[in-house]
């Protein structure tokens, strides 16, 4: 699979695909002025990376703070994309990473969950530093 | 709450599940498709429902924010009390609610005596000290809630007083200075007294005069204030007497 890296602005996350692990990270804040083409390249990589998956399973780590509503809808179509795909070959695991005292990120994390048949979506708390 | 927001999209699938369910339609050859649309449908309803929640959530959290932040920036940083930009504000409100009333409103503008020497002889930090117990102890001396007692800068404070006279903004200002006077807080190098002291000068709008303006009346008081410095400091001028309207 290709790499792609997206680097960090104060408006928007660090997107980055690691081949060698086989993990996707979204890490950061998420309000970009323009959701549609912020995000644009990342589901291009997918579409184009998606129906190679390799042996090894896909692991998506989202550390998302905060994010208006176009990245809101942005992530429900990321996780849609995923559940059709695990769906048909499986091995996609995706993690929500939250920091233990954000509950607004712990909330939306588990809208995200309940909004999700298949797809495996796990919440993780994780400790401030 | 959501349920009531999307009354319409309920109608909606109600009428479609209704038709898929007709025996008009049982043999349409479109109503596999018809029912596949009507899922996503209501998937993507479902999405919009937990989209507006997550937004309803996230912009709560920047009220609160918001309402952190104009409370910090009304309050100054040193002693916690409303800072020279906050008591414009309310002095120009005040004043004009005054004007509209055909009331009242005085303003007491305070200074600390010999305060440089103050901080001369005993140091910053002890200077702040002195600054945040004056602040506190001036703004204990005010008994309406619409009265407000702000800092002017460096070592300068002043008092707003809707709805107050001549004679009781100087009765204020008087128990001010008595108040701080008891403090006792030891201040050796001042010429006039042991302790720290403070001058006020009083400025009133009344309804007998032409409006005047907030920064007159700060004006006004101002120089009422130079004028208690030049008669010898730790003092209210004008002087309280029966006359002053």
């Amino acid at each position: 699979m290709d790499e792609l890296y997206i680097e960090a602005t104060k408006s928007s996350p660090l997107v980055k695909f690691d081949p060698k692990n086989n993990v996707l990270e979204i890490v950061g804040e998420s309000y970009p002025e323009n959701a549609v083409k912020f995000y644009a390249p990342m589901f291009e990589w997918l579409n184009n990376n998606l129906g190679h998956l390799n042996s090894q399973p896909l692991t998506v780590n989202l550390n998302v703070s905060y994010f208006n509503s176009s990245s809101s809808k942005a992530l429900m179509n990321l996780f849609d994309v995923l559940e059709e795909t695990f769906q048909k070959v499986g091995k996609i695991t995706v993690n929500w990473l939250y920091l233990g005292e954000n509950e607004t990120a712990q909330e939306c994390g588990e809208e995200f969950q309940e909004d999700l048949e298949f797809l495996p979506f796990n919440l993780v708390k994780i400790e401030n530093g | 709450m959501t349920e009531d927001l999307f009354k319409r999209e309920a109608t909606i699938i109600r009428h479609a599940e209704d038709l898929a369910a007709s025996p008009d339609n049982v043999d349409n050859p479109l109503l596999p498709e018809f029912q596949s649309l009507l899922g996503h449908y209501m998937k993507l309803l479902n999405q919009a429902k937990r989209l507006v929640k997550m937004s309803d959530r996230m912009q709560g959290n920047l009220n609160i924010l918001n309402e952190q932040l104009e409370h910090l920036s009304s309050i100054d940083g040193l002693t916690g009390i409303p800072n020279r930009r906050h008591f414009d504000e309310v002095l120009e409100t005040e004043l004009k609610r005054a004007y509209r009333d055909k009331m009242p409103l005085s303003v007491i503008m305070v200074d600390i005596d010999y305060f440089k020497a103050y901080n001369d002889q005993y140091g910053h930090m002890k200077g702040d000290k002195c600054l945040r117990l004056v602040a506190q102890t001036l703004s204990e001396a005010p008994k309406r809630p619409t009265e407000i007692v702000g800092r002017y800068g460096g070592e300068e404070f002043v008092a707003a007083l809707p709805n107050t006279g001549m004679q009781g903004a100087l009765i204020v200002a008087e128990r001010m200075r008595t108040m701080i006077q008891d403090l006792d807080i030891p201040h050796e190098s001042s010429p006039i007294a042991s302790q720290v002291t403070l001058s006020f000068g009083v400025a009133c709008e009344t309804q007998y005069r032409e409006e005047r303006g907030a920064e007159s009346l700060i004006q006004a008081a101002d120089q009422m204030l130079y004028e208690a410095k030049r008669l010898g400091r730790n003092r209210v001028h004008p002087v309280c007497s029966d006359d002053t309207p």
